[in-house]
């Protein structure tokens, strides 16, 4: 893989802008000194970027590019998330649990990330305060999204869910080919052209 | 007859299972264990109801609470919780929405209660109490994950057994159409798998 050509800075910046978002109060030279810990890294195009069945214990946060999480059920394609800049992404299940993850974690365009070892970020919790403060609103905030998605599926219609995607993530409608996003709204690429022709 | 509830001994049950979680400072644990209050819900009365401002962490002494949702006219039990579990109205309280699911008590349940602000207050005071937090936190998220992981790739049967494995306490407190909308089977299959399971055993 070739070498990115990227201002780290610039990557770190960003980052310390989204855990400032998620915790106005972290102190900044303890949070400049986790940012610090984070490196770069590059994903082409169409890259598999970690594998159902593998462990991992990587944070990543997309400074750039897109990742769609995606799990095979019954020989079929399941897209869950899809995870685009200024996200993070983790095998949450595989960190939390210790067992290996069951997602298939994809690159839908080239991408740049930020990542870190979960026992490095884990280790900067136990040194600041505030940082672990951060650590727990962001698993907190995880944890919440998660519920969210499961309740979504449950009680809004076809119709109501694409409008709430169309809502969050009106640019993703041009990035991801239909196929994954009917996918993660739950519904045949038929009614989801029928719900693009109607809106 | 009435129960005299000696609530040191409640929060010393409470104590004893933060210890699992968390190394705490003595006086930092006392102060935390303070923010507590007793709370005792009879049977069937419902704790939290949907759309609830409840901003509260239970932890429960005796009893059984069920937490369920209504979805097209059916009760959906999404989970059970018995003593010494801790709940909470989760959704809103990391989502900001109002929630949509209930806590009701199975059984005459008493409860420790905490305010969720108080707690925030002693996290923000002592770095071991926000340590506890999300470490409890990182517990009931891998729990959510691990049931989401088992209703998407175990069948049926498996899903059941490992509920009897896991879930022995709550089992014969529960009325079975409860279980069996927490599997996400119809009652005549759960009458079927614990046949099948009592078979095995003789």
């Amino acid at each position: 893989m070739r070498k990115p050509v990227v201002n780290i800075e610039e990557y770190r910046n960003q980052l310390k802008n989204y855990f400032l978002r998620l915790t106005p109060k972290i102190v900044l030279e303890e949070l400049n000194e986790l940012v610090e810990q984070f490196t770069v890294d590059k994903f082409s195009k169409k890259e598999i970027i970690l594998k159902a069945g593998e462990h991992s214990d990587t944070v990543y946060f997309v400074y750039e590019g897109l990742v769609r999480i995606y799990y095979v059920k019954e020989d079929k394609e399941i897209t869950n998330w899809f995870i685009k800049e200024n996200m993070m992404f983790a095998a949450t299940y595989s960190i939390l649990t210790g067992e290996p993850n069951y997602s298939n974690y994809e690159t839908l365009e080239d991408t740049y990330v930020l990542k870190v070892k979960y026992s490095v970020l884990e280790s900067y919790y136990r040194k600041y305060h505030s940082l672990e403060h951060m650590g727990r609103k962001l698993i907190e905030a995880y944890y919440g999204a998660f519920m969210k998605k499961t309740f979504d599926v449950l009680f809004l219609s076809a119709d109501e869910r694409y409008s709430l995607f169309v809502k969050d993530h009106m640019d993703l409608l041009n990035r991801v080919p239909l196929r994954y996003i009917a996918s993660y709204l739950g519904i045949t690429q038929e009614t989801l052209s029928r719900l693009r022709a109607k809106h | 007859m009435k129960i005299a509830h000696d609530i040191e001994l409640y929060r010393n049950r409470l104590r004893n299972l933060i210890t699992y979680f968390a190394d705490i400072p003595a006086f930092q644990m006392d102060e935390f264990l303070s923010v507590f209050a007793l709370e005792k819900y009879s049977k069937k009365s419902v704790i939290i109801p949907p759309s609830s401002e409840n901003n509260k962490l239970y932890f429960i002494i005796s009893g059984l609470v069920r937490i369920y949702y209504q979805a097209e006219g059916k009760e959906i039990t999404s989970d059970f919780k018995e003593e010494n579990s801790f709940f909470t109205n989760g959704y809103t309280l990391f989502t900001k929405l109002p929630n949509i699911d209930y806590h009701v008590a199975l059984e005459d349940t008493v409860c420790l209660a905490a305010d969720y602000k108080s707690i925030e207050l002693l996290s923000s005071k002592y770095h071991e109490i926000e340590y506890l937090g999300r470490k409890i936190v990182e517990k009931y998220y891998a729990t959510f994950l691990i049931s989401n992981y088992n209703k998407l790739f175990l069948s049926a049967d498996e899903r059941y057994d490992v509920f009897i494995r896991e879930r022995a306490a709550v089992m014969n407190r529960v009325p079975l159409r409860h279980i069996a909308s927490h599997l996400g089977v119809k009652p005549e299959t759960l009458s079927r798998l614990r046949a099948k399971q009592q078979s095995v055993k003789i």
